[in-house]
């Protein structure tokens, strides 16, 4: 521990007390305690969706920059969030509707119907649980969706 | 960079009972998650923030051992995530300075990697965090020998995490990176059995 620059020693000399937990323990409980939120985590998975729905429905009157920005928004928080609560396949297509966000606005272009089958990938993945092949395919469909957008 | 834990680390106790740690994370739910996470690990000491600006008040009163930083723009006037960190860096006078922070991103595009690498945090983490992972970074952290850089352009931890030697053809800026110039021999070359006695050992 000597050896270590002073910013780490304070933290090391810490976690290195005597007493404790195992990392199998540490990961356990913390499991435990996350599945003591799981409903809520579920139940704002479906509401923060439903926002995103409505933003879709708003943004196919044409692009809207504040819109955009909120939509990106909350896609971001289904990719902090789905995969805690087992919906990892949910979180990857709202990653997918990020890069889209991002690189249309980075190119200053917009397309509708890209967007569009994010959404319904996002509808799709919320109802149903894919096999792991069937989910492999939607989220390459969504890549190459992405990729066609012209990089800035 | 690798943070997986070996098999004696996973043997062996780890007591998160003392850390003192700032959570920074607008989202709501997001925030509860951490702080299942971190109550799971038996951390005591959290001070939870919705935004960067009570943090950054927080900070320049408080210390904290380490920092659990991601969406930090809770209201309007805060600052994002990125910029919090660089300005906690840079805050001579406030008590996490020096601190080890996790950065957690959501979406990573290229862009947010580099600034994610530029604002001074120690560690990017990529939402959705898990246990496992979380416990592991932080364990890496505490064990982190890289040295602390104070320059003009960027204060936090050296982002070279592997000894490779400045780029070709420039010079070092570390005190222990070699020059460039090659100085004279102190002895002469060996000659070529010399060299094979060496590799294979004197004859039988």
């Amino acid at each position: 521990m000597s050896n270590l620059p002073l910013h780490t020693r304070r933290l090391s000399g810490l976690v290195n007390r005597p007493g404790g937990i195992t990392v199998s323990e540490a990961v356990v409980a913390a499991e435990a305690n996350l599945a003591t939120i799981r409903v809520r985590g579920l139940d704002e998975i479906t509401s923060t969706l439903a926002k995103i729905q409505t933003i879709g429905e708003a943004l196919r009157a044409g692009p809207n920059p504040v819109k955009q920005t909120e939509l990106y928004d909350l896609s971001n928080i289904l990719v902090g969030v789905c995969g805690v609560f087992g919906m990892g396949g949910l979180g990857e297509v709202a990653f997918s509707l990020c890069s889209l966000l991002d690189r249309m606005r980075e190119a200053g272009v917009w397309s509708m119907p890209s967007v569009q089958t994010h959404l319904d990938s996002l509808r799709l993945l919320h109802s149903a649980t894919l096999e792991p092949a069937a989910m492999a395919a939607v989220t390459a469909a969504l890549r190459q969706v992405v990729e066609r957008v012209p990089a800035a | 960079m690798s943070a997986a834990a070996t098999t004696s680390e996973l043997d062996s106790r780890v007591y998160f009972g003392a850390l003192s740690v700032v959570l920074v994370e607008s989202n709501d739910l997001e925030a509860e998650i951490l702080t299942q996470v971190l109550s799971g690990f038996k951390v005591r000491g959290m001070t939870r923030f919705a935004g960067a600006t009570e943090a950054e008040a927080h900070l320049q009163r408080d210390t904290a051992d380490l920092l659990v930083v991601g969406a930090a723009r809770g209201k309007e006037g805060d600052l994002d995530e990125y910029d919090l960190i660089r300005r906690i860096r840079r805050n001579k006078a406030g008590g996490a300075r020096t601190a080890p922070i996790i950065l957690l991103a959501g979406h990573t595009s290229q862009v947010n990697v580099m600034r994610a690498r530029d604002c001074g945090a120690s560690f990017v983490v990529a939402k959705p965090i898990t246990p496992q992972v979380l416990y592991e970074r932080i364990m890496w952290l505490a064990k982190d020998a890289r040295p602390f850089i104070t320059a003009d352009t960027y204060t936090g931890p050296d982002r070279r995490f592997q000894k490779l030697g400045p780029p070709a053809g420039m010079e070092g800026r570390r005190k222990d990176d070699l020059s460039l110039r090659v100085g004279e021999a102190k002895a002469p070359n060996l000659s070529q059995s010399e060299i094979d006695a060496m590799l294979k050992g004197p004859p039988r």
